[in-house]
């Protein structure tokens, strides 16, 4: 899946909220995703972003791209959730059961191991800073090679690649304090 | 793929197993997808709406800004959310919106087509709803001469109703094309100067096209081409005409 939606709209042109909705919806929904989103709230929080891109976007000035400029709200929208989340004492995630559909395996013990590694990987992830959990899940569990990655945060790959090594070393602490004995070792 | 220092390739056995037991970022689905764009077309009538009280004066704004926040919490309920949106002008939340892209004039009426089911013309509405805010609130006023013409009166209702009838047409475009367009007209006969009429027309065109009316959709397309150029729908009205077959090989357009 392609972080960046087919077009980028030119700097300068008028903007609508509607137009952009049907050019980066999917990009707002997967960032959102990544920044550690609950299934159940993505709806109410995409609406939360797309509120905050109507009313900014006369600020928008075409100096980055504009995915770069919608990820940063995400980014922010994302920041204040999880503070209300922490709050409410809603988090962790894992304890959630599967709400996405996944079907279930043939085998049990492979299912339960499978949503046990899902649920430690959760809460490693809900403990990491946000920016460091956005490049580390884009590029650990999505796969987006570093270039897709470095348009996205409108920085160069170098700084992908820096930023990357910071949250696998940040993801391995967590790990290691989740799990002892793992997280150590991996930083190769 | 693999790039270099992946966790997920080259760590710790255990380490890569939980990795590659993490679920990917899944994409919308079109029910999703549906439902978050009748929330943006929400969030963009209901700011268009407090957009056209502007021409009002300072005397009615006041009571006009009531039927404007009927608006937001009929269309768009998330907006009164407390707290529910970090931003660094939190102040701006029920004053008057943010400069924005100015939106294309209404469309006229679309062209009568076969399709067409049974409506009722605009004149036949219903009385103001029993919400009304406002009943005592002064009739709009007349315009000066260097304003702009008044807007038809923004009512949370109609834009509710505009943005219900139009995702009801979006949903149906991918299965039942016909019934989409019936919808689309359904709408340009209520609202004919409706405020999502050019979302009215992106959908028809759409539909004439799966339906392989493609001279029409060719047609509307280049006319709403002519008014869209500049603006981010000019993209997607082309879009569209690049996705239309050709003239020739178009079964309508021998009729």
């Amino acid at each position: 899946m392609s972080l960046l939606a087919p077009s980028q709209p030119t700097a300068g042109r008028p903007l609508d909220v509607r137009a952009i909705h049907d050019a980066h919806a999917d990009f707002v929904w997967c960032s959102l995703q990544r920044l550690g989103i609950r299934p159940a709230d993505l709806e109410d929080v995409m609406q939360e972003v797309f509120v905050v891109v109507h009313r900014r976007l006369a600020s928008f000035d075409g100096s980055s791209l504009l995915t770069t400029w919608i990820y940063g709200i995400c980014l922010r929208v994302a920041a204040g959730h999880r503070r209300r989340a922490w709050i409410r004492r809603e988090l962790p995630t894992a304890e959630l059961p599967d709400e996405d559909g996944t079907p279930p395996s043939e085998r049990p013990d492979e299912l339960v191991a499978a949503r046990q590694a899902r649920a430690a990987l959760d809460r490693v992830l809900e403990r990491m800073d946000l920016e460091k959990r956005a490049v580390f899940v884009m590029s650990e569990i999505d796969e987006l090679p570093a270039g897709e990655i470095a348009a996205v945060l409108g920085v160069p790959v170098g700084t992908v690649w820096s930023r990357l090594s910071a949250a696998r070393k940040q993801f391995q602490v967590m790990l290691g304090r989740e799990r002892p004995g793992l997280g150590r070792g991996a930083g190769r | 793929m693999s790039e270099r220092g992946r966790l997920r390739d080259e760590g710790p056995d255990e380490v890569r197993a939980i990795l590659r037991a993490a679920r990917r970022s899944r994409p919308m689905t079109d029910a999703e997808r549906a439902r978050s764009r009748a929330r943006v077309v929400g969030i963009a009538a209901a700011s268009a709406a407090a957009a056209g009280l502007s021409w009002a004066p300072a005397a009615a704004f006041g009571a006009g800004l009531g039927a404007v926040a009927i608006v937001a919490w009929t269309v768009v309920p998330a907006l009164v959310a407390p707290a529910a949106i970090p931003s660094t002008a939190p102040s701006a939340r029920h004053a008057a919106p943010p400069p924005e892209a100015r939106p294309l004039p209404p469309l006229p009426p679309a062209p009568p087509t076969p399709l067409v089911a049974s409506t009722q013309p605009a004149v036949a509405a219903p009385p103001a709803p029993a919400r009304d805010p406002s009943p005592s609130m002064p009739a709009a006023p007349s315009t000066s001469a260097d304003a702009p013409p008044p807007p038809p009166a923004p009512a949370g209702d109609s834009l509710a109703r505009e943005a219900e009838l139009l995702e009801r047409a979006r949903a149906g475009l991918a299965g039942r094309p016909a019934e989409a367009l019936a919808i689309t007209q359904a709408h340009a006969a209520e609202f004919p100067a409706g405020k999502l009429s050019v979302e009215r027309e992106l959908l028809a065109i759409d539909a004439l096209g799966r339906l392989g009316r493609a001279t029409e959709a060719r047609a509307r397309a280049e006319g709403l081409l002519a008014r869209a150029r500049g603006s981010l729908y000019e993209d997607r009205i082309r879009a569209i005409l690049g996705g239309l077959p050709s003239q020739s090989a178009d079964p309508s357009s021998n009729r």
